[in-house]
């Protein structure tokens, strides 16, 4: 018991290290982002030098993490009841709140102004505008008012595609408007699936999910809904010249089970369909986005 | 003082003296791993502004 006291006295002892800075950015959310925003910059009609290819994601990258760190720091009394966050480093007293904000703004505002500096100022609006929809609308306003907070603050999940797209173009078109709706669209089925089988901790929390307020069944309805939309949605891009026959029938059959995982939900009693819907959304949405960068790569335009 | 007493003293203090020793190791292995990544942030920041004038100053997009 001493040596366990001690060793967790050890761990908060000289403050922060390198590593619980690094764990504030949502590295596992970071890769997400990263990859849905380099899909934007490959399907993009056009030309950008690769290094500024490489200096837009990482951008979006430092952005995404950026804005992470602030939701942190925000959500820090709820993260501390939650068993899935209650590690994080600012609930377990790794980082002081105010070092975790600074961080965070500091990321912000850097990755916001070498965006604009290096790529273009479209891209770097887009930028700012994720950054503080996730963090006024989302994390601020929407998150402990209403169920409806994954539904409308998805879209800050939703704009890197566009941002990517936007370094190249310079410019929001259709297409990209459709990338973000395919994430905007998918993230309810896919967030409400985990808080299907964390709903004890945001009930502690009383963070309203969807699950919580309005109830398992009808929550299980409204996944199935977003699932079925995602269909029509999710084979777009094939018809506005980003993506090819491949991708079409690719998206499909994903679509097809992603309903399928759906309707496993909506007739469960347990846990398990939820989590294997979950991690199954994942799959999905990075298949989706590989499929359409390997198309366009391999098989060379379609705009 | 019997000699018994004076023996769970003197183990105690190790104790305490161990504890502090180790506490200002990690503190210091803390403190030299941040300093390294500021090191490191700014130099990165450094050669990417330098690179991001050179292609930019090159006419690309």
């Amino acid at each position: 018991m001493t040596d366990v006291t001690n060793e967790l006295a050890l761990n908060h002892t000289g403050g922060a290290s390198a590593g619980d800075f690094i764990e504030l950015l949502k590295p596992r959310v970071m890769s997400l982002v990263v990859f849905t925003g380099l899909a934007g910059i490959v399907l993009a009609p056009g030309h950008i030098h690769p290094f500024l290819a490489l200096v837009a994601v990482l951008c979006i990258a430092v952005g995404a993490g950026a804005s992470g760190a602030i939701n942190m720091w925000y959500d820090r009394d709820i993260d501390a009841v939650m068993t899935r966050t209650v590690k994080r480093p600012i609930p377990s007293g790794r980082v002081e709140p105010a070092e975790a904000l600074g961080f965070g703004v500091t990321l912000s505002v850097l990755s916001v102004v070498v965006m604009g500096l290096a790529v273009n100022w479209t891209a770097s609006a887009l930028l700012a505008l994720t950054i503080g929809f996730y963090i006024f609308v989302y994390t601020m306003w929407l998150k402990r008012r209403t169920p409806q907070n994954i539904v409308i603050g998805g879209a800050a999940g939703a704009f890197p595609p566009m941002i990517g797209w936007a370094a190249v173009t310079g410019s929001v078109d259709l297409p990209s408007i459709l990338l973000f709706l395919l994430i905007f669209l998918w993230t309810p089925p896919h967030f409400w699936a985990l808080a299907l089988f964390r709903n004890g901790d945001y009930t502690r929390a009383g963070v309203p999910m969807m699950p919580v307020v309005a109830g398992e069944a009808a929550t299980k309805r409204q996944m199935l809904l977003y699932t079925l939309i995602l269909l029509p949605v999710a084979a777009a891009p094939s018809f506005v010249g980003i993506a090819g026959p491949v991708y079409l029938a690719v998206s499909a059959i994903l679509g097809l089970m992603f309903v399928g995982c759906a309707v496993r939900v909506l007739r469960a009693n347990d846990d398990k369909p939820a989590k294997k819907m979950f991690g199954f959304s994942i799959l999905y949405l990075f298949l989706l986005f590989a499929v359409m960068m390997g198309e366009r790569l391999i098989l060379g335009g379609w705009a | 003082m019997t000699v018994m007493e004076r023996d769970d003293l003197t183990d105690t203090r190790n104790s305490v003296e161990e504890q502090r020793r180790q506490e200002t190791a990690l503190r210091a292995k803390k403190l030299r791993g941040r300093n390294l990544a500021v090191l490191a942030a700014l130099l990165a920041l450094v050669v990417l502004f330098y690179a991001i004038t050179v292609v930019r100053m090159g006419g690309a997009h």
